[in-house]
């Protein structure tokens, strides 16, 4: 502050210098290639090509190989260095848990920093998934501190490799020997590129059907029987419309993981490259048949007045879906099975509501991907840092953690040998809805790829895609709102490659 | 003649009535919204459904406990408080100091530099924001009282209220205090200062308003819950309460409190300030 | 005395140039200083990232720093042909244009209706004034208790009616115009603080000999009050028309850009593509910049010429 006041002269001397400089740069350069305009970008570690560890790799993995696979350094993760560190170590979280679920992972988080004394975790919420993400970015560009471990959503994925700003969990597993034959099916498949785990599970989530059986009832419709598929769901809308139980029978936001989902469960990939890995994805499947089904039960559903839309992308979009069932404007709804938690601390508000939760209904062929989002351990960090972070992601995937976090918020359980826990056992008869997401998962079929979509810029995709469904919402036909998105989509992904130089 | 009187009387009777009534339905409609947040506040999510949440109930004021619980309330408050009095402070003092310099000093470039001063409130702080966060990065001030305050500390609006200010002290005032062998400082300091307090006084509920209601820097600077502004409190908990919308009223009805007692202490000083600076024109 | 008295002068003259310019010297030292912290924090915090920004419009960058390359004008090319920018741009001039007259008009009918001398008028004028109390997040966030689909007071009024719910900020054609009245409601008390201000300074005589010349209340408002008010209202235009312009918080609480970018103003459309695309968010601010300029300065000019300075 002081210097600042203190040297009038010299800022706007900078400030002169400075406009010069970049003038006569700006005269000066033409083409050349990666020429920063901050001085140039860290040089990251050249670690040793990937030796054939594929030990710790399962062997059925039905991932595809992919050239540009992060590469995997043992020491990049010194998972012993808590061996006479100062402890305790310090490290960070940036999560992005709110309400009952932020509620919940402070929770554990004070359980574990209570259960040992090598490592102190801070978590401090940074907003939701893009939010966080956004200040992640931000604070790497502008060479900032950024947290020790952050909390993403599965849509980041190549965008974090790409970063070059984390340690893939890979090495970890590696350098610890750690045995990932626990994680429930397909969980460590979808944060692979090519062999490499690029980032360690912790909230695991699947779209699900939420009703209430009261307004089934009230329509003749039996309440054990929820619909399945885009065709029942379709005629239970009608049902539940026509005999005058509800104004509306279905309450959805404009939210692109469900059409992701309805693509995945369809058997279809949502890009090329098989969902983006075994390269990087250059186009969308947008205006495929799968595709086409999506978007004509969308348009049904809004030329016959049996949905009601709350909106895209915002937060207030989500809260209104639900409190369009708790306020009886619509029967059913879909969410994802992480809000769960949250309804049941609110659900006692609402005698008149008999709330039930079924697999998301949709198309047959293949299967739901994972959802919810991993942790990634920034390569920031000294040593010591590392081994605190792997210790720490490690305890929040063991079962018992996993339970009392599945019991609180609804995410679905990533261990295997949960089941048969009596805890969860306990949960699950008391309150089946906990279970649907879990089941859904397990009977999900293949998906090409062996997961969900892997795209650079998939949040751009996703705003494509949801810039679609306003427009089908508000008139427009099937047709012209997929050719919408395709167009818009795969801009988006050809300026995102251009930019990475891919 | 009595009667003639005693109508004008009614008349006016009548006319004053029709007056406060206007007034008060006018008062209502300003208020409304925050009238209903307070019911809403009051009330448990299901009374939403239904325009009896507008009726007022035996008040139920564990919204308001539980929005300081479930948040970091109190912090932020304490946050918005500290920033906003060191803003204040610091734009009053670097605007007394420049618009002393434009009102009462000839010095090259004069024009140029007033002209500079006000083209800084064409250029929108978002436009900035890109380069600024990178400079806060680089002095390492993310998380600090310095990044929330520091850029705020000069601000042409209130250089150019004192410059008015100064340029309405008669000429006479300034020829006695130079006989009596003042200087500028002197000057400054003993007569034009005092005799700006209303415009000082004006410009320093306004520094604090506009200081308390910043919204998008202390949302990008700020990544620890302890440095976090009562806006931007409020932006998570929108997201954090989920659902609860009376929680969340109670929280944005805290969040307005001091701010609104700011104003009702200080509300004749704000109007004369910003009477007596614009007024001269 | 003839030959001495021009020489007298000529010293005169010469010392009071010499002392003048000691003086000066010594003046332009002073205003250094006292310009100095201004100048300081305009200079790195205002002027340096404008230049700065211009420079990094000129790079395509990738989101993290790594890799950027220079392409010249191409990226300010982009972003003044570009759909999506246009489309702010005129969501920005329409949001202007719903906020900026409404606001004044509505302040100035407050300011009017407390202008007069009646008991325990304060009370009314500390409510009239109370939006000013409210910042962009506490406002938004109360508009929400009426414009909730579900559960807010429009619709909960709308069913009473009769008449079919409405989701004002979930519908292209009418969520600007709830955002822009959520803003306009929290203009409110700026206006009226600053318009009755300046009424209240209004000499007593212009009115009282405007009475007696047999002019009626419109007519006195219209021919004395209004043109007092001139300045009063010029600032106010153009602080509320670059507020406007600036807008961000309302936005991203009530509608994040949307629906379909019906409400995705400049502002907030720079901020959401700086962490995607931070080379194209800086030539968005740089045009960002060169439109609230230009707008500010005719905007000034046009009106100012219109102003009667009392």
């Amino acid at each position: 502050m002081k210097t600042l006041t203190a040297h009038p002269a010299r800022v706007l001397v900078v400030v002169v210098v400075t406009a010069l400089a970049l003038i006569g740069a700006a005269c000066g350069g033409d083409d050349s290639t990666d020429s920063s305009p901050d001085a140039a970008a860290e040089a990251t570690s050249t670690p040793a090509p990937a030796g054939d560890d594929a030990a710790a790799t399962p062997e059925d993995t039905a991932v595809p190989e992919r050239e540009d696979e992060p590469e995997v350094e043992e020491s990049a993760c010194p998972v012993n260095a808590l061996d006479g560190a100062d402890t305790p170590v310090e490290i960070t979280l940036w999560h992005s848990m709110s309400a009952t679920n932020g509620e919940v992972l402070d929770e554990l988080i004070t359980a574990y920093n209570g259960a040992q004394d090598l490592v102190r975790v801070t978590a401090s919420f940074q907003g939701v998934y893009e939010e966080s993400f956004e200040k992640y970015v931000n604070t790497l560009r502008t060479r900032g501190e950024r947290p020790d471990v952050i909390q993403a959503n599965e849509t980041v994925l190549q965008q974090m490799v790409d970063s070059q700003s984390i340690v893939p969990i890979q090495a970890c597993i590696e350098a610890d020997g750690y045995d990932s034959s626990d994680f429930v099916g397909r969980l460590l498949d979808q944060y692979r590129i090519g062999e490499v785990v690029v980032t360690m599970p912790f909230q695991l989530s699947n779209p699900v059907l939420y009703y209430n059986g009261t307004d089934f009832v009230d329509a003749g419709l039996d309440p054990d029987d929820p619909p399945a598929t885009f065709d029942e769901l379709l005629e239970t809308s009608r049902t539940l419309v026509a005999s005058g139980a509800v104004p509306q029978g279905i309450a959805m936001d404009i939210d692109a993981w469900v059409i992701e989902q309805w693509m995945n469960m369809a058997g279809e990939a949502l890009v090329d490259n098989d969902n983006g890995r075994s390269a990087r994805a250059t186009t969308t499947m947008l205006d495929s048949e799968a595709a086409t089904a999506i978007y004509e039960l969308l348009a049904t559903l809004r030329d016959e007045k049996l949905i009601v839309n709350t909106g895209r992308g915002t937060d207030q979009s989500v809260i209104n879906k639900y409190l369009a069932v708790a306020l009886g404007d619509a029967a059913m709804t879909i969410g994802s099975s992480s809000t769960l938690g949250e309804i049941y601390t609110q659900i006692g508000q609402f005698p008149d509501v008999d709330l039930r939760v079924a697999p998301l209904p949709g198309p047959e062929g293949g299967g739901t991907a994972i959802g919810g989002g991993s942790l990634y351990l920034t390569d920031q960090t000294e040593a010591e840092e590392r081994a605190a972070a792997w210790d720490f992601m490690k305890w929040l995937n063991e079962p018992a953690q996993q339970i009392r976090w599945s019991a609180g918020t609804g995410y679905i359980p990533t261990r295997q040998s949960a089941v048969g826990e009596p805890d969860l056992e306990a949960l699950w008869a008391d309150r089946p809805g906990f279970r649907v997401a879990f089941d859904q998962l397990a009977d999900a079929g293949p998906i090409p790829g062996g997961g969900g979509p892997v795209i650079g810029d998939h949040a751009g995709v996703r705003e494509a895609i949801e810039q679609s469904l306003e427009a089908l919402f508000q008139g427009a036909s099937p047709g012209d709102a997929q050719a919408q998105a395709v167009e818009q989509a795969d801009a988006a992904m050809a300026d995102y490659n251009r930019r990475i130089g891919g | 003649m009595a009667d003639l009187a005693r109508r004008a009387r009614w008349r006016r009777r009548l006319s004053i009535g029709a007056r406060y009534l206007l007034l008060v339905v006018v008062a209502a409609l300003v208020l409304f919204p925050i009238y209903a947040a307070v019911m809403v506040s009051q009330k448990p999510l299901t009374a939403l459904g239904d325009l009896d949440v507008l009726v007022p109930d035996s008040p139920d004021l564990g919204g308001f406990a539980d929005a300081f619980d479930d948040s970091n309330m109190t912090r932020y408050l304490l946050n918005s408080l500290i920033v906003s009095v060191l803003i204040t402070a610091g734009q009053v003092v670097t605007s007394i100091l420049a618009g002393y310099a434009f009102a009462a000093l000839r010095f090259p470039a004069k024009a140029a530099l007033f002209y500079l001063f006000l083209a800084t409130l064409m250029v929108p702080g978002e436009v900035n924001i890109v380069v600024n966060l990178e400079t806060i990065q680089r002095l390492g001030w993310i998380d600090s009282y310095q990044a929330l305050v520091v850029p705020f500390l000069a601000f042409a609006v209130g250089t150019f209220l004192l410059r008015q200010a100064f340029l309405g002290i008669p000429q006479d005032l300034r020829d006695a205090a130079a006989m009596d062998g003042y200087g500028h400082w002197g000057f400054l300091t003993r007569v034009a200062v005092p005799l700006a307090r209303p415009t000082i006084a004006g410009l320093s509920v306004f520094s604090f308003l506009l200081a308390w209601n910043q919204y998008l820097w202390p949302l990008v600077v700020t990544n620890d819950d302890d440095f976090r502004t009562v806006q931007i409190g409020l932006r998570a908990l929108r997201d954090e309460a989920g659902s609860n919308l009376n929680l969340l009223m109670s929280a944005t009805i805290l969040a307005s409190l001091p701010i609104l007692v700011v104003l009702v202490l200080f509300e004749r000083q704000l109007i004369r300030g910003l009477t007596a600076g614009s007024i001269k024109g | 005395m003839t030959v001495s008295g021009p020489i007298g002068i000529e010293e005169a003259r010469a010392t009071a140039a010499l002392r003048g310019r000691r003086q000066r010297r010594g003046e332009v030292a002073l205003a250094a200083a006292l310009l100095a912290p201004s100048l300081a924090v305009f200079g790195v915090f205002t002027f340096y990232p404008l230049l700065r920004t211009i420079w990094l419009g000129f790079f395509l960058q990738d989101p993290f720093g790594l890799r950027s390359r220079w392409v010249g004008l191409d990226q300010y090319r982009d972003v003044l042909g570009s759909a999506d920018f246009l489309n702010s741009l005129e969501v920005t001039f329409l949001f202007a244009l719903y906020t900026v007259p409404t606001s004044l008009a509505a302040g100035l009918a407050l300011a009017v209706l407390a202008d007069q001398h009646l008991p325990g008028m304060r009370i009314f004028r500390t409510i009239f004034a109370s939006t000013v109390a409210t910042s962009v997040a506490v406002a938004s966030l109360l508009w929400l208790v009426l414009l909730q689909p579900s559960a807010g007071l429009i619709n909960q009024f709308l069913d009473a009616i009769g008449r079919d719910p409405v989701d004002l900020l979930n519908d292209p054609d009418t969520a600007l115009p709830a955002v822009a009245a959520t803003t306009v409601w929290q203009n409110l008390g700026v206006v009226f603080i600053v318009t009755l201000a300046a009424m209240q300074s209004i000499p007593e005589v212009l009115h009282e000999s405007a009475k007696v010349d047999g002019h009626g209340t419109w007519s006195r408002f219209r021919h004395i009050t209004l043109p007092m008010l001139g300045p009063q209202l010029l600032f106010l235009t153009v602080v509320l028309t670059i507020n406007a312009f600036q807008s961000f918080g309302q936005i991203d609480i009530l509608t994040e850009g949307g629906p379909s970018e019906s409400t995705n103003v400049l502002v907030y459309s720079l901020v959401q593509t700086l962490p995607i695309d931070p080379g194209r968010a800086a030539a968005q601010a740089v045009v960002l910049f060169v439109v609230i300029g230009v707008l500010s300065f005719v905007q000034f000019k046009w009106l100012d010429r219109r102003v009667h300075y009392g």
